[in-house]
């Protein structure tokens, strides 16, 4: 399978206010694929594996150079790391850091004798025997070549054409986040530091997201110079927590910039360093398309259980649908949680308010009243049931069986309620109401 | 609407009605059913079992008794094929013996075509020339949408034209004038008539519990956790004439019932010459083994059913 190496190689000086060094570089590309490794001045990755996770090529791409050009840092892609380092010393404009463009002999032939490091070592030997560029030494019989020139020469020119596997020590994550970084001219407000302070929380966010850890509580250093008064001090620190674990640059920053608004500076700061204090696991928000409210209700049925164990298990209840045709049974509240799939939904009407124990309604003329006589609308809805059904254990327990005629009916004030007949001992009926229609 | 009493009460023959022949569903024998018809003053009863004639012999005997015009016919669910489909029902009643040969035949194919016990059945594998001198009562299920029901109209009049209805059920629902209302826009529709059809499960309310343990049996589950598989009501037994008088509205019951008078007097010939032709006393005359449901066997003609065909009771019904 063909390679898809990313060089980063830090800006020196001029182009950078503050050269990162190649260590916390890998340690911040650490989060895009666990293949990290030094090389040389700076650092090489390979990102085939990682492309999926991130939204496809493009989308890592993308994501890559955006965060390293923050850091100070140019990147250039390639089939192999040796040459994709190649290609971003050499490279003169943007389009040219791109080692996909064309076919790997065709971009690595031109490029000068100290794009490689092993190459350029011999530059003074093969100058004069007329090699002018890598493609040159490629030309030259390989024997020769071999027996004129140390192995290494050969090594990184077939790594590089990827003639031959390139094997390297990858970058090991630490165990705790501690950057440091001398700032360009002396800063004499506490909220100017917030600009060199932004690449550290880069660099800290990089590092979380590698280890999958949120910081709580992460803890800003900063050294006065030599040129400070006596009483200033060494420096000083300030520490800022935040509510949950969160890998988010800008929260980060946005809360340092309100804490260092508060602060005053003994004395210009020289340098400053950032250290993760407390780190915790989070739970990552999903780049997929569909949401994952699966993962949410989980946090509420923690959420119950936590309550459930403080309070005691007969304090919580939650409402559980059941299959029924009885109105009263349809649900319940129980304490358990619910053990089987929820019922599916009963198609017909039912009402939006139940009452508890349903009311005897008055009749005149045989005709129900509440709050005026009803006008019966719709109906009847027989509903027969229950005749197994027992209120307790008990033998001599009254049966919950039911027998009513269920209407619509509609009260001059009351609005549309929903009300049963209901057969009674000695022949009688009598009317119920027994819920209410929003 | 309810206490409103009807002029004269109706004659009223039901056309759905399944005894305990239809496993775990019927809740009452079928000389029962047959004996209560008779005391509600019903001018007949269809046995219908589903994808079964098991019941027929029994409610023979007690419709000979009781001297009541009986039908004997069969039901079947057909299940859909697609989205467009939607469960059936499809009541046959057969109107001669020709008719009745045709659906023990129907019964049979199906029978064998599937596990014991058990039967599939959609609309590809039926037609109406298969199920000739039969007639059909179209049920559909409440929860067909409505061009569901419009197809399964339009198949019931391609297949059964100038014999077929459609079955209309009013079991006491809140929605029971809305289906009615739906049942009459199809009929407009497909110009089949409707007909009353009460899809009748046992013969007395009381039958309900029995009714009740025999859908937890067949559901496989205890009887408190059956929740809407079994029946809402006790509705679905053999209603007084006064009851269903007062169930159908009486500007539908002329129209819904005209068709069950009619088929009534039609049929009763039809259940007279079965009853007659069929339970002969003695082995038939000819017996054509493999062959049994010949056609064209005339009236009076030699019987078309060989020896194993022929019911059990055949000796003890004269």
């Amino acid at each position: 399978m063909q390679g898809h190496w990313a060089a980063l190689l830090p800006l020196p000086l001029p182009a950078s206010p503050s050269p990162i060094d190649a260590h916390a570089l890998g340690i911040w590309a650490l989060q895009y694929t666990p293949r990290v490794a030094l090389l040389e001045d700076s650092v090489v990755a390979e990102v085939a594996g990682s492309a999926r996770l991130f939204g496809g090529g493009e989308q890592l791409h993308a994501l890559i150079e955006a965060g390293a050009a923050e850091l100070g840092a140019r990147v250039a892609w390639a089939p192999t790391g040796t040459a994709a380092l190649a290609v971003a010393r050499r490279a003169k404009t943007q389009a040219e850091l791109d080692g996909f463009r064309l076919p790997l002999t065709k971009i690595l032939d031109p490029l000068p004798l100290d794009a490689i490091a092993a190459v350029h070592r011999h530059q003074a030997t093969l100058a004069r025997v007329g090699c002018r560029c890598l493609g040159d030494v490629r030309k030259l019989p390989r024997g020769g070549l071999g027996r004129r020139f140390d192995k290494e020469l050969l090594h990184a020119l077939d790594q590089a054409y990827g003639l031959r596997p390139e094997a390297y020590d990858w970058l090991a994550l630490p165990e705790a986040f501690h950057a440091r970084m001398e700032l360009l001219s002396r800063v004499e407000t506490a909220p100017a530091l917030l600009f060199g302070a932004r690449r550290l929380l880069l660099q800290m966010a990089g590092w979380l997201a590698a280890r999958r850890m949120g910081a709580t509580e992460f803890t800003l250093r900063w050294c006065h110079d030599v040129m400070r008064a006596k009483d200033a001090g060494t420096g000083g620190e300030l520490t800022v927590r935040t509510a949950q674990p969160t890998q988010s640059v800008e929260h980060f920053a946005r809360l340092l910039a309100e804490h260092l608004a508060k602060v005053q500076l003994a004395a210009p700061a020289g340098d400053i360093e950032l250290l993760a204090t407390e780190v915790l696991p989070i739970v990552e928000e999903s780049r997929s398309l569909i949401p994952e409210t699966i993962r949410k209700g989980r946090g509420t049925d923690l959420a119950l259980e936590r309550i459930q164990a403080r309070l005691g298990t007969a304090c919580v209840r939650r409402p559980v649908l059941s299959q029924d045709h009885r109105l009263e049974w349809m649900q319940s509240w129980s304490c358990e949680p619910a053990k089987r799939r929820p019922a599916p939904r009963y198609e017909l009407p039912v009402p939006t308010w139940i009452l508890d124990e349903p009311l005897r309604l008055v009749e005149r003329d045989n005709r129900p009243h509440y709050q005026g006589p009803l006008q019966l609308l719709l109906g009847p809805d027989r509903v027969e049931g229950g005749w197994w059904h027992r209120s307790s254990a008990d033998a001599n327990a009254a049966p919950m069986n039911v027998q009513r005629d269920y209407w619509l009916a509609l009260s001059p004030h009351a609005g549309v309620l929903w009300v049963y007949q209901q057969r009674l001992a000695h022949d009688q009926t009598a009317w119920f109401l027994h819920g209410h229609f929003a | 609407m309810l206490n409103r009493p009807p002029r004269s009460l109706p004659d009223y023959v039901e056309l759905r009605c399944c005894s305990n022949f239809t496993f775990l569903r019927g809740a009452s024998h079928p000389d029962e059913l047959v004996q209560r018809a008779a005391e509600l003053g019903y001018r007949g009863l269809a046995i219908t079992d589903e994808c079964s004639m098991a019941g027929v012999v029994r409610a023979h005997v007690a419709a000979k008794a009781a001297g009541l015009p009986l039908l004997l016919g069969s039901q079947f669910r057909i299940d859909p094929r697609d989205d467009a489909e939607s469960s059936i029902t499809l009541v046959v009643l057969a109107q001669d013996l020709h008719g009745y040969g045709n659906l023990c035949a129907f019964i049979t194919k199906l029978r064998r075509a599937s596990e014991k016990g058990t039967y599939h059945l959609t609309l590809d594998n039926i037609t109406g020339a298969e199920l000739e001198s039969c007639v059909v009562l179209l049920c559909p299920g409440r929860n067909a949408t409505d061009a569901q029901l419009a197809a399964a109209g339009r198949w019931t009049l391609n297949q059964f034209t100038g014999r077929c209805w459609i079955g209309v059920e009013q079991l006491r629902r809140i929605d029971d004038e809305l289906w009615l209302h739906r049942m009459r826009q199809l009929s407009e529709l497909t110009a089949l008539p409707l007909v009353a059809a009460g899809d009748v499960h046992m013969h007395v309310r009381s039958r309900k519990p029995l009714q009740d343990v025999l859908t937890a049996t067949r559901v496989g589950k205890p009887l408190t956790e059956c929740g809407h598989a079994l029946q809402r009501s006790a509705e679905q037994h053999l209603r007084t004439r006064l009851r269903l008088a007062q169930t159908f509205p009486p500007s539908c019951w002329r129209k819904l019932c005209r068709s069950p008078r009619a088929a009534a007097s039609a049929w009763t010939n039809c259940a007279t010459s079965i009853r007659t032709r069929s339970y002969r006393r003695g082995p038939p005359r000819r017996a054509t083994c493999g062959k049994p449901h010949t056609r064209g066997q005339g009236a009076g003609g030699p019987q078309a059913y060989p020896s194993r065909c022929t019911p059990r009771s055949s000796t003890s019904c004269r």
